[in-house]
């Protein structure tokens, strides 16, 4: 990986963090526990579909790093056990849809699947230390993500769906 | 139409239809009500008023006040009480969390809580 690349992959994880923070600061829609409209995921599902030179690899390398961070700001370890449950299994359903569909407009099944995924993590992460009676928070959970995954998906399409100067820039970047 | 667009809106579909279903059948468990019995501001007694049988029983308070409890279809009221102003078995059967059946001589407050889990809140 060469200076570059690494230094932008450190802007990534810091835009995704400043997103993180920002939306911590919006009042709760849903009066539902869990629920986050999911701002951290737009460079994530951003570096995941600017192809070029840009693997899955740095994908992970970025989400990792964001959680770890965004957990010692939080300084709260349930809320690290949470997101790293639902990150682990988002990162698994944008890397299957990417396998497949690797087009701009898959953000927007990337973007779905993996806020659904996200939220089922999270809510086994915390049916095993809570009760597993949070599954009652599933289905509202989904019907939202789906929604705000949208929401997220069409900010990366709109970025990347024409071929753009600085875009191929970033692509080239090794 | 590209097929795997066709497989991608359907199976955004299916999870929200899902949701949905898993939605509205998770509500209807959820209207289980919990009659609440207490007696000189303690719990004593907790009923599950949509599972219980017609039942009749009586509650003795600290002061040797009697009341008897009955429970018919789905529904809780006092039909006897042995204080002065009969205020309790006055209250029509309850149902819902509207109004609770209180016998202010005995101690007595019957109140409809929702089930138990809806309570707990997770961060």
């Amino acid at each position: 990986m060469s200076i570059r690349k690494l230094v932008f992959s450190a802007l990534l994880t810091a835009l995704s963090l400043t997103l993180f923070i920002i939306e911590s600061m919006i009042p709760p829609v849903l009066p539902v526990p869990g629920f986050r409209i999911g701002l951290a995921y737009l460079p994530v599902l951003f570096s995941v579909y600017i192809g070029g030179s840009w693997s899955l690899y740095d994908t992970a390398l970025i989400l990792i790093s964001r959680i770890l961070l965004s957990a010692m700001i939080n300084g709260n370890l349930t809320a690290l056990l949470f997101s790293s449950a639902g990150g682990i299994l988002s990162f698994t359903a944008m890397a299957l849809t990417h396998r497949f569909i690797k087009e701009p407009w898959g953000a927007f099944p990337a973007g779905i699947f993996s806020a659904v995924m996200h939220n089922i993590g999270q809510i086994s992460a915390a049916a095993l230390i809570y009760t597993a009676s949070v599954f009652a928070y599933l289905p509202v959970l989904a019907v939202a993500s789906v929604i705000t995954g949208t929401f997220i998906a069409a900010s990366v399409w709109l970025i990347l769906r024409k071929p753009n100067k600085i875009i191929n820039k970033i692509k080239k970047i090794k | 139409m590209d097929k795997r667009k066709v497989i991608c809106l359907a199976a955004v579909v299916a999870i929200v239809f899902f949701s949905l279903l898993a939605l509205l059948l998770t509500g209807n468990i959820k209207n289980g009500n919990t009659a609440c019995i207490y007696s000189g501001g303690k719990l004593i007694k907790t009923i599950e008023l949509s599972t219980a049988e017609n039942q009749t029983f009586t509650i003795s308070g600290e002061d040797g006040g009697c009341n008897t409890i009955e429970i018919k279809d789905g529904t809780i009221g006092v039909t006897q009480a042995d204080c002065p102003d009969k205020i309790c078995v006055h209250t029509a059967y309850i149902s819902d969390g509207v109004q609770p059946i209180v016998c202010v001589p005995n101690r007595l407050v019957i109140r409809i809580e929702a089930s138990r889990q809806e309570n707990s809140h997770v961060d």
